[in-house]
């Protein structure tokens, strides 16, 4: 079997609609499974894709998103895994497209284009991410491959226990986690073919975006600690084929960041160690210390695409909710 | 419902046993569930148990024990969980005790005695483990109740993110000990389970053990509040020496894989637990825990026992 689509529902009408986008990609019955991970705690309503001899459905009683993923993930049995949720949809020719480039590049994570529309349906951008190779310093500044524009293989998926369904990560940023972990030890490939339409905004979404900064933080930690995270950071810095100054100064900027979070937890020794990791980004980075790139990379802040193209298009109040939320935060924290 | 049993089989005819088991508990049926996760890529082969509507069966894909375990945890609806393999099976009355125990304790690891048999059915040797409330020292010194005697309180289990399916081997003591870093044990002094020792047929890949059991209790170490939990619970002199040995053994470890920072961490705790240790540091048992490995006492005593016996 090569693909397991596994669609965790609340029980939203839009499921069908889901299910549907996937089985008219028009692959044979024995090349694709569904798993229907019904998280709502109730009985789904009776549906005609029910009838369907390669559609799975396993019931969770009210978990968060990532024990519903794992548990489909674990009951699947394709090479590749592909997260839907049932609000969204696939477009017709995504799952040849990219099946194709998956078996092509043999890479872990084959990502495509995707559209966001707000609640009405109405585009409101697209994007289409180059990440290929080993992306591991952009994973880690919060660049986003959503999960129902991605094939990831199985091997991979387990190879990092999947979803890490932690409390301090399990509020929507498990997904940003994932592709990090992967990206420590695998490759990315990409297709510029739009593959899915995904609903954007925080209105009626299970996700937490209040406390996101800090699933951050600790998704972050996590990442840098890991066995060789140094070296594959260095390496997909330099390997980035346009911005390789500005990804050097990254590697420097992230260990600086931890080295601060480190102290402030007076974790002294790991203060340390960071330290010295950022003296050697700083003797490997050679001659790009010239670069102004380079400078810009270790002092400012990385705006992610997704966020400046959200600006751009001016669809700033679709986050409403969660600007509100982040200026309480604030203004408790002075007070 | 108070309790979900998961059981994960890779197909064995023992499990029919194992089921029945669980079926024959004097509880009243509204209160316990039976999840088994088929992880032999073929269906199972028809018995009467699968008409029970206490027991539901999922499928995996041939994945590894905790990814099929971590799945049965994630679709029960009790209230505590109890992990059996498909080779091992209940008292009767094993249920019955731990749910008074549930009823006088506010641990979330709740156990009982484990009577060990060989592959024939022969009894060995009975586990009495004696551990109570905070043991997180005496379980990262290698202490280890099995999980087949164990109820496990499905919340706690949820927080902490179930096993760790990339341990292979050790990933029940990983458990034992992540819930004890932050919660308390009860012990019932009842025979809950008979479990089969023996390697022949397992699906513990003993190969990969002593190398995924440092990895996990590594992990562990770097966890934060790890010193203040075990010098809390280590309150002889015996216990205060394998503390300080647990962060030396560690730095050796890290040493030896140029984790010199890790290692600096380690060795400082160590002495801290030294000078933390005050008066114990006269005691003999100190420097005994400090310069031997460690052996389990609840397996000690259970030998002692059967020699007895015999």
């Amino acid at each position: 079997m090569a693909i397991s689509t596994i669609i965790p529902t609340i029980g939203r009408p839009s499921l069908s609609a889901a299910i549907q986008s996937v089985v008219d990609q028009g692959l044979g019955s024995d090349e694709f499974e569904i798993l229907v991970v019904n998280d709502s705690g109730k009985s789904l309503p009776p549906a005609d894709w029910q009838k369907l001899g390669n559609i799975k459905v396993i019931h969770t009683n009210r978990r968060n998103r990532s024990v519903a993923r794992n548990v489909g993930a674990a009951a699947s049995h394709g090479k590749y895994l592909h997260f839907l949720d049932d609000d969204d949809s696939m477009l017709p020719g995504a799952f040849e497209a990219l099946l194709t480039v998956a078996e092509k590049s043999k890479a872990a994570w084959t990502h495509g284009a995707f559209r966001m529309v707000d609640n009405s349906g109405a585009t409101v951008i697209e994007l289409s991410p180059d990440e290929t190779g080993n992306c591991s310093i952009q994973m880690l500044a919060w660049e986003w491959l959503p999960l129902q524009a991605s094939f990831i293989t199985s091997e991979a998926f387990f190879a990092v226990d999947g979803f890490a369904s932690l409390p301090s990560l399990g509020g929507g940023f498990e997904d940003v986690h994932l592709s990090r972990q992967i990206s420590l030890l695998y490759d990315m490939a990409h297709t510029e073919q739009t593959v899915t339409t995904i609903r954007i905004g925080d209105v009626g979404s299970t996700t937490n975006y209040i406390t996101m900064f800090d699933q951050n933080r600790h998704s972050r930690e996590k990442t840098i600690e890991a066995h060789q995270a140094f070296r594959r950071l260095v390496a997909s810095a330099k390997s980035s084929p346009s911005h390789s100054n500005y990804w050097c100064g990254k590697v420097l900027y992230y260990y600086m960041a931890s080295l601060k979070w480190q102290l402030q937890n007076k974790h002294l020794f790991t203060a340390a160690s960071r330290g010295t990791h950022m003296l050697a980004a700083t003797l490997l980075a050679g001659s790009r210390l010239l670069s102004s790139d380079f400078w810009r990379g270790v002092i400012h802040p990385h705006y992610p695409r997704m966020g400046r193209a959200i600006q751009e298009a001016g669809a700033d109040h679709l986050y409403a909710n969660t600007r509100r939320a982040i200026d309480m935060a604030n203004s408790k924290s002075k007070q | 419902m108070i309790c979900t049993t998961i059981i994960p089989t890779v197909g064995r005819p023992m499990l029919t046993r194992a089921v029945e088991s669980v079926l024959a508990q004097r509880l009243p049926a509204s209160e316990f569930e039976v999840i088994v996760v088929n992880d032999s890529g073929v269906p199972l082969p028809e018995a009467d148990w699968q008409k029970s509507d206490r027991v539901q069966i999922v499928a995996t894909n041939r994945r590894e024990r905790s990814v099929a375990r971590n799945l049965g945890a994630s679709i029960a609806n009790g209230r505590y969980l109890h992990f059996l393999d498909d080779d091992d099976w209940l008292e009767p009355y094993a249920y019955r005790h731990l749910l008074q125990l549930s009823q006088s304790s506010e641990a979330k690891w709740l156990y009982g005695m484990t009577q060990l048999v060989d592959r024939k059915n022969k009894p060995l040797i009975q586990l009495r483990h004696g551990l109570q409330g905070n043991c997180f020292m005496q379980v990262m010194a290698g202490e280890w109740i099995p999980l087949q005697s164990s109820w496990i309180e499905r919340n706690t289990f949820m927080k902490i993110g179930g096993f760790n399916a990339l341990l292979a081997g050790p990933e029940d003591i990983d458990l034992l000990r992540r819930v004890l870093l932050v919660e308390k044990i009860a012990e019932t002094r009842n025979l809950i389970a008979h479990v089969i020792m023996g390697g022949n047929g397992s699906t513990t890949d003993y190969s990969r053990h002593p190398q995924a059991s440092r990895q996990a209790r590594e992990q562990i170490l770097d966890s934060s509040n790890v010193f203040h939990r075990m010098r809390s619970s280590a309150l002889t002199p015996f216990w205060r020496g394998r503390m300080a040995r647990v962060y030396l053994t560690s730095a050796i470890w890290n040493l030896q894989r140029r984790h010199l920072f890790t290692a600096a961490s380690r060795i400082s705790l160590s002495i801290a637990s030294i000078l933390h240790a005050g008066n114990s540091i006269l005691a003999k048992d100190f420097w005994r825990a400090i310069s031997g490995p460690y052996s389990s006492i609840a397996f000690e005593a259970g030998i002692g026992e059967a020699q007895s016996i015999k």
